[in-house]
């Protein structure tokens, strides 16, 4: 791969911000910590769903599923085989990413809203399915693990994740990949008749949100140190996540980091300073976001470049201007 | 010509108790233009998505230069090299004209590179002046022009177009016959066309096949179709015809 000359401010701006982020738990109160390795969680978490619901256009209302495939991995690795938690972190990662092979190749044969409450189906059903299968999961009692030792681990293993989702975006919007995979939001029917293997794409785009999913569950059962049903499938999360994504705007790379910071930040704030109240003004918050900016703060700045009539193509071959015509015809 | 591109053998498909489409044979030679006309739900739109896997057909078979490529999925066909347009355009509205072109899968034996194929053929359909306008804001004309290129980036042997002049003026229309007729004589591509337009059909296909109800009622050149009785029975009704008889003495 060339390294282009235009990238390098941006690539330095990247790399001083990672090294402050790095120097956090050396320097930070053990809130501030806590606070920015839940927010590192909410970021990884939307652009996982960033992938699949922004970038095909299927709208899953259930992804944290995968989520809770990994937190139970994750534990029953830790637990049952004495695995290091990460390496059962990363090995949850690819168990969430294998099953979403099946699951996926099932599921995105549903189109619209069916796909959408026939995620939440899954997710109730897994964590259902968590409660009973108590040989495996130790059911409603759940597993306990042993304390997490050090905070700084499982803030950089979040850092890790966030930035290394964040990146895979940033390439997949600059690729003619990517382009392929957002034919299946646009026109469906369309790209198939171009020669694009829609099922190929939607499957991918919905693997790689798995593997997201699971690697965030695994090191979320870690730092918590125990697991039941109702903290691997957590329902309010579920919701979150698809929140920040949406608010940010869906189906671009800033999006979700911005809606994920943007939103953990606001909820904070309300929680600390209107506890009883705090809901009510969140909820507000998100029925007027949801109201007055549908396609998220990066999606409002993206429609009024469109209305402006055009846009520089993100594609690294696609020339400015062409040349004039050849004369034939 | 010379041989068979298409061969189309007792297609028929069913949905619940209707008959869309009832045991239709018909070829298609290499390189020729060739019109499919009827009235309203005679099943021309059924014919194309059974042809390009957009739907499964309940008996017959379809094939594509000698192999049989029946249910098919409808990418695998666009690689084989059938390309197609829509009744309405399915063009991608959130991208650039030029993004529009550029994601196409380019063909294994491509010998020429895809942006400068996108470049020709957004010229040769007079959208070269707009590679970065965002697809959803050219209007309706011109969408129609970017899907017919787009169809071009897979080097297809055979394009299916589906009422390509609907919607379109006079001028517009003589321009797209021009433009299919340049496209012919360049690529030697074979068209199908689907249109309401049948004087524009007629001038622009040297064979024609007439469908009505679900079955094919005429077949041939088109100037022995434009006098067949059934085809005019069809469009207008039996009582029109015994009155164009007597018009016509």
């Amino acid at each position: 791969m060339k390294i282009r000359l235009s990238l390098l401010p941006r690539v330095g701006l990247f790399s001083i911000a990672l090294l402050i982020l790095a120097l956090v738990p050396a320097i930070a109160s053990t809130y501030i910590v806590t606070f920015v390795l839940t927010l590192f969680m909410y970021i990884a978490l939307a652009y996982s769903w960033n992938f699949i619901s922004g970038y095909t256009g299927y709208i899953s209302f259930g992804q944290i599923a995968l989520f809770g495939i990994g937190s139970y991995s994750c534990a029953i690795l830790i637990f049952k085989c004495n695995i290091p938690w990460f390496l059962a972190a990363a090995m949850s990662s690819l168990i969430a990413g294998a099953l979403a092979i099946p699951l996926g190749l099932i599921m995105l044969r549903l189109k619209g809203p069916y796909f959408a409450v026939g995620m939440m189906g899954l997710f109730q059903f897994l964590a259902a399915l968590a409660a009973i299968w108590k040989s495996l999961t130790n059911g409603a009692t759940g597993i306990y693990l042993p304390p997490v030792s050090a905070l700084s681990y499982i803030y950089f293993a979040f850092l890790g994740l966030a930035v290394a989702l964040f990146l895979a975006t940033w390439k997949l919007e600059h690729s003619v990949f990517g382009l392929r995979l957002k034919t299946v939001k646009e026109d469906e029917e369309g790209a198939e008749s171009v020669g694009i293997n829609t099922t190929f794409y939607k499957a991918f785009a919905f693997v790689v949100s798995a593997l997201g999913c699971g690697f965030a569950g695994g090191i979320e059962v870690f730092y918590v140190s125990y697991v039941d049903p109702t903290t691997a499938f957590p329902a309010v999360l579920n919701i979150t996540m698809i929140i920040m994504a949406l608010l940010g705007g869906m189906g671009t790379y800033w999006g979700p980091l911005i809606g994920a910071v943007l939103l953990g930040q606001v909820s904070e704030f309300l929680w600390a300073h209107f506890p009883y109240f705090y809901l009510i003004i969140y909820g507000a918050l998100l029925a007027f976001i949801i109201m007055f900016m549908p396609s998220g703060i990066m999606g409002y700045f993206h429609k009024r470049k469109m209305l402006k009539g055009g846009g520089d193509s993100p594609l690294p071959d696609g020339p400015m201007t062409l040349k004039p015509a050849t004369g034939k015809e | 010509m010379n041989g068979t591109i298409l061969s189309v053998e007792n297609l028929t498909k069913k949905f619940g108790g209707l008959l869309a489409v009832h045991r239709c044979s018909f070829n298609v030679g290499r390189g020729s233009i060739t019109g499919l006309i009827g009235p309203n739900g005679a099943g021309k739109t059924t014919m194309f998505n059974l042809i390009c896997g957009n739907l499964k057909p309940t008996a017959g078979e379809v094939f594509f230069q000698g192999k049989r490529i029946t249910g098919y999925p409808p990418h695998r066909l666009a690689r084989l090299g059938i390309g197609r347009t829509f009744q309405l355009s399915r063009i991608f509205k959130g991208m650039t004209v030029w993004e529009n072109l550029s994601l196409v899968p380019s063909p294994v034996d491509s010998s020429t590179s895809s942006v400068s194929k996108a470049e020709d053929l957004l010229h040769a359909v007079g959208l070269g002046h707009l590679p970065h306008t965002y697809a959803g804001t050219l209007s309706y004309g011109q969408q129609k022009l970017l899907e017919f290129a787009r169809t071009f980036m897979l080097d297809p042997q055979l394009v299916l177009l589906d009422e390509i002049f609907a919607g379109l003026n006079p001028e517009e229309m003589e321009r797209q016959i021009q433009t299919i007729r340049t496209f012919r004589e360049q690529t030697q591509t074979t068209f199908v066309v689907i249109d309401h337009a049948v004087s524009a059909v007629l001038r622009l296909c040297e064979r024609v096949i007439v469908m009505n109800q679900g079955e094919i009622i005429a077949q041939g050149p088109s100037q022995e179709i434009e006098n067949n009785e059934n085809v005019i029975e069809a469009y207008f009704g039996s009582s029109s015809l015994e009155f164009l008889m007597e018009e016509k003495g």
